[in-house]
């Protein structure tokens, strides 16, 4: 440790010594130059629509003189909720009082005197963290007027076509402090810093808290309404946005099978993860460790969180000695908890991999919009029903060079700041990480790499493979019996194709062969081909390319010397 | 690259200049924000500056193209900026990682008992030197290891080199440059 630390020295170093420094800075991996690229470029995008317009030359401001001197590049971002927030507002004032008198959400009166504000009128919003213990929410609708209430953090969402309720979509993190003050943190994370009044209003003859959000800017000053339980934070009453609590310390989002993993320095990016043993950690706040040797540990959970912090402790206190153990995550480790030793816990995941299986398109926005509008391919991904998996790059995105891999497909948690998770789908190959991927549950035929729409990976044949009912019912297997110009076959089977994707194959001598048959997609150099392959017990047997535009036909293999032909 | 070659590349394809400027300037922008976030920001807290960097070069690129020469002085001060904004955010967020125990920062900072009077940057310089008197490629070995933290597997793809080699002189290069920073008067 001593020896390292006097390299710190070196840090923030004059221009002459950063260059020599920037000299022997080590080769960056393909994998992280494309991970800044398109990191980059879902950038730029965003940043392109947030300045498209009259705003644009306005919020540009890396300014170039003629010297090429750059005369600043900090830019004023302004949060991305205020939009909705403002379009939600506006739905109160066309509402109108009328409306605002209808009882917004059922609730059991409060106290009937006016309100007190508890808060601190400071603008300033502190950066010193301390614990403190989240409030747990409310049930009983009769919670007291106190911002010690609110403390924690809070998902905001807004509705775009229906009710909040329906199809709210997350918009990015309030965090409500004990000083009375919030910080908006939108999904691009840009962020917008307040202070919050508690405030009433009689509606209905009832007595409603409310919350009013203020950054010091009149015309973005916002007012919430509590709703019954106390979760809940409701933007007017057109029910198209809401801040909802986000309870990390639900047990339940831990609860399951966990692997506690070592690594010799605890560089788990580098060095191979050793499992110590398997946890088990359950809805009551309980858990019990089991050891490779099969001893038994068992003992409670208590959960900590801390203002300002991303940070959440587990802290594991054995039953019998009374020893604590204690595992922190953080958004830096989103899929986690390590103990800061050398060790970590991570979740099991018991994914059926089959659901994985078949052909895959691995696409790359070709740079003028997001992945799902315009579209590059640039490699194909083969996944078996045992895990194991074959890519290879077809182009020659991102410049860096084709790559091909092979190993198998392991499973992972992503989980959020909010609560939520998400499954990685992770391509292993001897060891590394290649990509990765997002398993959405809704939509099983594509897989996302990263969040910023620029890359996926997309099912073959939902993509728009030929598909079964294409090739569905009676074909003649021919063999080419003379070419040189005029090509002539011969009839040597038939094969029927069924729509429950399978087939028969009966040969001269009147042999079957049945078993399954996929449509797929296979790309080279950039040209999808719509692939019909045959199997029998599971092992590939013969397959083809069907053509649109001559549906009648599907070529054998490469050589021409086999096909099919319609009946 | 040259002014030029920008303009030309971004009107045959923004994507494909975009690429190039990460491919040829992404080792660079990385050592600069390394070099001012290695105390506080993740190797995730790098690459994500890192691409907020090229994200307002690429946008610089699409408004205007006429960056004149010298285009890696130009990324390199917007590196050099943003660098210097992410490292106020991260030093700003409290307890952002983990609570480090601030008896163990005094103790890690206590380690250096370099004259005070000694001016930090001729500091860094002389150590430089020093480094770079080891020859090649323990100098690249020293610095890849202690100052990028790369581990001896990582150095010794990159040096073309087994990882105990890279270890063996490690160790041995190490030992070579205290002598020669006692020699030269500083005392680890």
């Amino acid at each position: 440790m001593k020896d390292k630390n006097i390299f710190d020295i070196l840090e923030n170093a004059d221009i002459d010594s950063m260059d020599r420094l920037i000299d022997k800075c080590p080769e960056l991996s393909d994998e992280e130059l494309r991970k800044i690229y398109t990191d980059s470029e879902r950038k730029f995008k965003m940043n392109e629509k947030k300045i498209s317009g009259s705003e644009r030359t306005k919020r540009d401001n890396i300014q170039i003189t003629e010297g090429d001197v750059v005369e600043g590049v900090e830019r004023v971002r302004r949060p991305s909720w205020i939009a909705p927030l403002g379009m939600a507002a506006s739905l109160i004032l066309v509402a109108g009082i009328a409306i605002l008198s209808t009882v917004i959400i059922s609730r059991k009166p409060v106290d009937e005197k006016p309100p007190v504000a508890t808060i601190s009128t400071e603008t300033t919003v502190s950066t010193t963290s301390s614990e403190v213990t989240t409030t747990q929410p409310v049930t009983n609708g009769t919670y007291s007027e106190d911002i010690s209430n609110f403390v924690g953090k809070w998902k905001y969402q807004i509705s775009d076509n229906h009710t909040v309720s329906v199809d709210g979509r997350d918009m990015g993190i309030a965090e409500i402090f004990s000083d009375g003050t919030y910080t908006f943190t939108d999904n691009n994370g840009d962020t917008d810093t307040g202070i919050i009044e508690i405030g009433s209003e009689e509606i209905g003859g009832e007595r409603i808290t409310t919350l009013t959000f203020s950054n010091g800017n009149p015309e973005e000053t916002f007012i919430f309404f509590v709703d019954e339980t106390g979760n809940e934070l409701r933007l007017g009453n057109g029910d198209s946005a809401r801040l909802i609590r986000i309870n990390f310390k639900d047990i339940s989002k831990y609860s399951g099978k966990w692997e506690y993993q070592t690594a010799e320095n605890g560089d788990f990016n580098n060095e191979p993860a050793v499992l110590q043993g398997t946890l088990e950690i359950m809805d009551n706040n309980t858990y019990t460790y089991t050891a490779l040797d099969g001893t038994e540990k068992n003992g409670t959970i208590n959960i900590r969180t801390k203002e300002r912090s991303d940070a959440l402790w587990l802290d594991f206190i054995d039953s019998t000695s009374g020893e604590r153990k204690t595992f922190f995550f953080n958004v830096d480790f989103q899929n986690m908890f390590f103990d800061g030793e050398g060790g970590r816990i991570i979740k099991v995941h018991d994914v059926d991999v089959t659901s994985f299986a078949g052909q895959w398109l691995y696409q790359v926005s070709d740079g003028n919009d997001t992945v799902d509008v315009s579209p590059k391919n640039i490699g194909s991904l083969y996944i078996n029903n045992d895990g194991y998996y074959r890519y290879t790059e077809t182009s020659d995105y991102p410049a860096f060079s084709y790559n091909s891999y092979i190993g198998t497909i392991k499973f992972s948690t992503e989980e959020h700041p909010d609560g939520s998770s998400n499954i990685l789908v992770e391509f292993w190959d001897n060891g590394t990480m290649r990509f990765s991927a997002y398993f959405n549950e809704d939509q099983t035929n594509i897989l996302n790499i990263g969040n910023g729409g620029m890359e996926r990976l997309i099912r073959g044949r939902w993509f728009g493979g030929c598909g079964i009912r294409e090739v569905t019912g009676q074909w003649e297997y021919q063999e080419l019996e003379s070419g040189y110009g005029v090509e002539k076959y011969k009839p040597i089977g038939s094969v029927t194709i069924n729509d429950d994707e399978t087939y028969s194959y009966t040969d001269f001598d009147g042999h079957v062969t049945t078993g399954k048959v996929e449509t797929s997609i296979e790309v080279i150099d950039e040209t999808e081909l719509e692939t019909v392959n045959f199997y029998e017990d599971g092992e590939f047997k013969f397959g083809g390319y069907f053509h649109f535009g001559n549906e009648e036909f599907i070529s054998i293999g490469n050589g021409g010397l086999y096909r099919l032909i319609r009946k | 690259m040259t002014g030029k070659e920008l303009a030309d590349l971004m009107r045959k394809s923004p994507a494909e200049c975009h690429m190039a400027l990460v491919k040829e300037y992404g080792r660079y922008v990385y050592g600069i924000i390394y070099n001012t976030l290695r105390s506080c920001g993740t190797k995730e807290d790098i690459e994500e500056c890192a691409s907020d960097v090229f994200a307002d070069i690429f946008m610089k690129c699409k408004i205007d193209t006429t960056l004149g020469n010298d285009i890696k002085s130009f990324i390199g001060t917007v590196a050099k900026r943003t660098a210097i904004d992410r490292f106020r955010s991260l030093s700003s967020r409290a307890n952002h990682t983990d609570d480090t125990d601030p008896d163990d920062m005094q103790e890690l900072v206590s380690d250096f008992s370099v004259d005070e009077h000694v001016d930090r940057n001729e500091l860094c310089r002389t150590l430089l030197d020093k480094i770079d008197e080891l020859g090649e490629p323990d100098s690249t070995i020293i610095i890849q290891k202690f100052y990028y933290n790369r581990n001896s597997s990582e150095i010794a793809e990159r040096l073309s080199m087994t990882a105990s080699a890279v270890r063996v002189r490690c160790s041995r290069a190490l030992e070579k440059l205290r002598t020669l920073l006692i020699e030269s008067g500083i005392t680890l």
